[in-house]
């Protein structure tokens, strides 16, 4: 059986300048499975501090916010009892850049 | 055009039917502690499906190896009385629970994960499990709780959930209340019906939380008023009577 978690995901971040709040939203699937309940955390690259965590809903989409460190980098993991927990690494320009576009396609 | 639609509903439909429900049963025994009843210990058993999950009592739980996946042999129902339980609902962020004061029995309406957890950057191995530490405030009481993010499951004994990982161990820094896992089993089978209200329930009305506490108080005043005043009733003997109700794990 294949255990491998593919795990699409779209980060949509909301960039507010001074505080480095993020928003991320996406979804957990595996195959054409949605996985509801899946964990998705956002560490900071290096060390393993959690700084925004969350699981994901019945559908297998989570949205979640809150703020990030100085770091340049950070990881998106995402993990599912029974498969290969999946990991992102994203770096923090990705973060804001990729908010930059969301507003722009506002 | 309208037959492809169609086609492509069933499919949606039925790849949402095939949304893998998670099921898995978790052990805990919790050891309680206390001056006046001295160190009690009792097991629990939670049921998890997807998003509910609920906490019973049992005896006779097997003592089970450390073994990654431990299997759940043999377990019985305390029969008689109704059932000590804690339903959690994720989805609707629900808790629904049973208590007692005395020998009366109450379903509470309480709220799901009030918990602020701050995790830090202690690792601990337990039970081959790298844990990691979280602490936390609740109703009067600091906690410290291990949980591992090798599980991804938000729960954990009792009211306890809300971390990145399932908890294994978690006690108030006094330890009067402390949580162990005690077994797990990732693969388990069991009638899903199981993760419900009670039958023994349905016709009770539930109190809200607080309202409940607020009832502990008063029975905890009223065993107080009652010690008093057996103590001034007995001339020249036993000056030290004291009567109480055993510590709810929760203050208000």
């Amino acid at each position: 059986m294949c255990r491998y978690l593919i795990f699409l995901s779209i980060i949509f971040t909301h960039h507010l300048s001074l505080a480095q709040s993020v928003k991320l939203t996406g979804s957990v699937i595996s195959g054409t499975d949605k996985l509801p309940s899946a964990s998705i955390q956002l560490k900071t690259f290096g060390d393993e501090d959690i700084l925004i965590y969350g699981f994901s809903d019945e559908e297998g989409n989570y949205k979640l916010s809150g703020k990030i460190d100085q770091s340049a980098n950070f990881l998106l993991i995402a993990a599912y009892i029974g498969y290969k927990k999946d990991t992102f690494v994203i770096t923090r320009n990705d973060l804001i850049k990729q908010e930059y576009s969301n507003i722009i396609s506002r | 055009m309208k037959f492809a639609l169609n086609v492509i509903a069933v499919f949606i439909i039925c790849s949402l039917n095939t949304n893998a429900q998670r099921t898995a049963i978790i052990q805990y025994k919790l050891t309680t502690k206390s001056d006046s009843y001295g160190v009690y210990s009792q097991n629990y058993i939670v049921y998890i499906n997807g998003f509910q999950s609920i906490q019973l009592s049992y005896k006779n739980i097997i003592p089970t190896s450390s073994n990654e996946e431990n299997r759940i042999t043999d377990v019985k129902v305390i029969s008689g009385g109704k059932p000590i339980f804690i339903f959690k609902d994720f989805k609707d962020k629900r808790l629904i629970l049973s208590d007692h004061i005395s020998t009366k029995q109450y379903l509470i309406n309480d709220t799901l994960n009030w918990f602020k957890w701050k995790i830090t950057n202690d690792y601990k191995k337990i039970q081959n499990f790298r844990c990691r530490k979280a602490i936390t405030n609740f109703r009067g009481r600091n906690y410290i709780a291990w949980f591992t993010e090798e599980l991804p499951i938000q729960n954990g004994p009792w009211k306890f959930c809300g971390l990145p990982g399932l908890i294994i161990n978690v006690s108030d820094d006094n330890f009067f209340f402390s949580y162990e896992l005690t077994g797990i089993d990732l693969k388990a089978k069991f009638d899903e019906r199981i993760i419900s209200l009670p039958k023994e329930y349905l016709n009770i009305k539930a109190v809200e939380h607080k309202n409940f506490m607020a009832l502990v108080n008063k029975k905890k005043l009223d065993y107080e008023k009652f010690s008093r005043t057996y103590s001034n009733n007995v001339k020249g003997g036993i000056s030290n009577v004291s009567i109480s109700i055993p510590e709810k794990q929760e203050k208000f």
